[in-house]
């Protein structure tokens, strides 16, 4: 069930990258356009693609068959959000306190550090990744409203 | 230059204060990667290429290069004394390497496994010396039809030495090359799958996408796995002699190891994890009491460990000599090279000799340092396994995020970075091994690019490809390689059948 959900998906992303590849200039082969390489892959995506749904339809495995252990999902979804929070947040309230919140979600969420602990590792790793990246490297790492 | 030249220069430049402190650097934070199960050479090379911006190319590249063959080095400790393989290249190690742990011959694994890994090294770097110049020698022929059919031939070789599935290998290829095509092409500047975004025009960088598939993946499966103690055995300084049966045993398999390591190390491939896997084969074969293997075999230990160290050197000969990466790792050595203005290929051992004799040089060099790190320090290098898992998982999580955000100052590459890294946890869930979807973003573009002139040149005729003999030679490799094994089962099968069964 699953390999033909991955490879169905798989099929899908190629069919739209085909399709959007065929809006590009194509050229001709003695001069090829922007669109003559992107096609070529797509094809060729396509009928790997299609090659493995065939497999997977008829039962036969084309990949290990995934599993996840009890609980366990509670700490990858933790770890996204925290990843995507990331990313969100940044830009607005800066890179110090996104750090801070970062860092003490994980580290309570993993089990890493008691409450205390993890404020404290938190801030500490914000100020000194802030201070060597920012400062010292000099990259322009947004400070936020602070 | 010829190589002693070449070499008393490239020492002349490695030997330099900031230089020596790279290499020492790189090799320190390659054996501590190492040493760590979770982010690997791959993953670490790609966090620390940013901080490299400030440095000189040849400073940026001896110390990526030191995290790279450091690593093999840092992998063997954990193998041997917690049975938790560092690396994948070091999980044949921990068969008979924890064995020897067991039964209080920690030591002198630990010390057979430096000493091979020196040894390898070493001769790996005289490989590279001798080999690079030569292919770049040969390499100042090749037009743009050769440079396409090794890229082709390099990504068939891969797709079928990766392990699992080829089209599952292939579907990892044309994504690669699909994410290769994302931004402005490079002839007319047209603007492809940018959806408007002027910072997707620039393309996606490989370094988030290095990051994602490796480190971020690895720390969700880390994070699922939970917070897990191993049991670390001791070892004392006094333990680290092996007897002279020992050595004995060791002394041939070291040497099989080295060349067959750098041998594999030639070819497209995850060459580290092969090298291991041929050599414990090979050394099983040869050994006149094979039902020790398994059970603590120090010929299980020397082999293998010299293999993985030698195909380290084995892979920098097509980087250096034709300016094409074979695996992930020198995918991100060819990056620093572009990122810091050098171009890549055949003349760089002309135009650039402080580059390729200095970091063949300070391979030496940090072989040597290796050496001397491993062996006295390697208490303190286990205790980092003390570490917990958590800490350790956040920390790279948030240098992954700031390395990403430094490649350009764009929230974009945080977002592929994420991206990627999702793509990688379900890779791993699915056992499947992302590395050629690496070397097809980094080829896909040199492949684009060469064969449309090879289109050009011939005025539309493909057949150019076929009628120019190193081309066609490289283009029926790739496809021995890959229509070859299963013509060969099929043959097997076809004559099982048809042989006279006996009554």
């Amino acid at each position: 069930m699953r390999d033909r959900v991955w490879t169905l998906g798989v099929l899908a992303a190629s069919g739209a990258y085909l399709a959007a590849a065929l809006t590009f200039p194509l050229g001709t082969v003695a001069r090829p356009g922007p669109g003559f390489f992107p096609v070529g892959v797509g094809v060729f995506l396509c009928l790997v693609a299609a090659t493995l749904v065939v497999a997977a339809l008829r039962g036969r495995g084309v990949a290990a068959v995934p599993s996840l252990e009890a609980g366990a999902g509670g700490r990858v979804v933790a770890t996204v959000a925290g990843l995507v929070g990331f990313c969100l947040l940044m830009p607005w309230i800066g890179y110090p306190v996104c750090a801070f919140l970062f860092v003490a979600l994980l580290l309570r969420r993993l089990g890493g550090a008691g409450r205390f602990g993890a404020v404290i590792t938190a801030a500490l790793s914000a100020i000194v990744s802030y201070y060597v990246f920012g400062v010292v490297l000099g990259v322009p790492l947004p400070s936020g409203p602070f | 230059m010829g190589p002693l030249e070449g070499l008393a220069y490239g020492f002349a430049v490695a030997l330099t204060p900031a230089n020596l402190f790279a290499c020492f650097l790189g090799v320190l934070i390659g054996t501590i990667v190492g040493v760590l199960p979770g982010i690997g050479p791959v993953g670490a090379m790609a966090l620390l290429l940013p901080s490299t911006f400030t440095l000189s190319p040849t400073t940026a590249l001896i110390m990526l290069a030191g995290i790279y063959y450091g690593s093999m080095y840092g992998g063997s400790t954990t193998s041997i004394l917690v049975n938790v393989p560092g690396e994948a290249a070091s999980v044949v190690t921990a068969i008979d390497g924890y064995q020897m742990a067991r039964k209080g011959r920690a030591g002198a694994a630990l010390a057979v496994s430096a000493v091979g890994s020196f040894v390898a090294g070493s001769l790996g770097v005289v490989g590279v010396m001798l080999f690079a110049t030569w292919l770049a020698d040969a390499a100042l022929q090749f037009g743009p039809p050769e440079y396409f059919a090794l890229a082709l031939a390099g990504l068939a070789v891969l797709s079928r030495l990766t392990g699992g599935s080829v089209l599952v290998a292939f579907v990892m290829v044309g994504l690669g090359l699909a994410i290769g095509t994302v931004g402005m092409e490079p002839i007319s500047g047209y603007r492809r799958y940018t959806f408007g975004s002027v910072q997707l025009s620039q393309g996606l960088e490989l370094v988030p996408i290095i990051m994602g598939l490796y480190g971020v993946a690895e720390v969700l499966v880390l994070a699922e796995a939970g917070l897990r103690r191993s049991e670390i055995l001791k070892v004392a300084l006094r333990e680290l002699f092996p007897t002279r049966e020992e050595w004995r045993r060791s002394s041939w398999p070291i040497a099989r190891g080295s060349v067959v390591g750098f041998l594999t190390g030639l070819v497209p491939g995850p060459a580290t994890v092969l090298a291991t896997f041929i050599s414990y084969t090979i050394e099983r074969r040869l050994s006149k009491t094979p039902e020790r293997f398994g059970t603590g075999a120090i010929e299980g230990v020397a082999g293998p460990e010299a293999a993985n160290n030698g195909a380290t050197a084995g892979a920098m000969v097509p980087l250096l000599s034709l300016g094409i990466p074979f695996s992930p790792a020198t995918a991100i050595l060819l990056g620093a090279l572009v990122i810091h203005g050098i171009q890549p290929g055949p003349l760089l051992i002309t135009n650039q000799p402080a580059v390729f004799w200095g970091v063949v040089a300070s391979m030496y060099i940090g072989n040597f340092l290796l050496l001397i790190l491993n062996l006295p320090l390697v208490g303190a290098f286990v205790s980092i396994l003390r570490l917990p898992q958590p800490v350790l998982s956040t920390f790279v999580l948030l240098l992954c995020l700031v390395g990403a955000f430094s490649l350009s100052n764009s929230v974009l590459d945080l977002w592929v970075l994420v991206g990627m890294g999702l793509l990688g946890y379900a890779f791993r869930k699915l056992s499947i091994d992302p590395a050629p979807l690496i070397v097809a973003v980094v080829l896909g573009p040199v492949m684009e690019k060469t064969l449309r002139q090879t289109l050009f040149m011939a005025h539309g005729d493909w057949r150019l490809l076929v009628l120019r003999p190193l081309s066609l030679a490289l283009l029926l490799v790739g496809v021995l390689v890959l229509v070859g094994p299963p013509l060969a089962a099929a043959l097997r099968r076809r004559a099982a059948v048809s042989a006279p069964v006996s009554p």
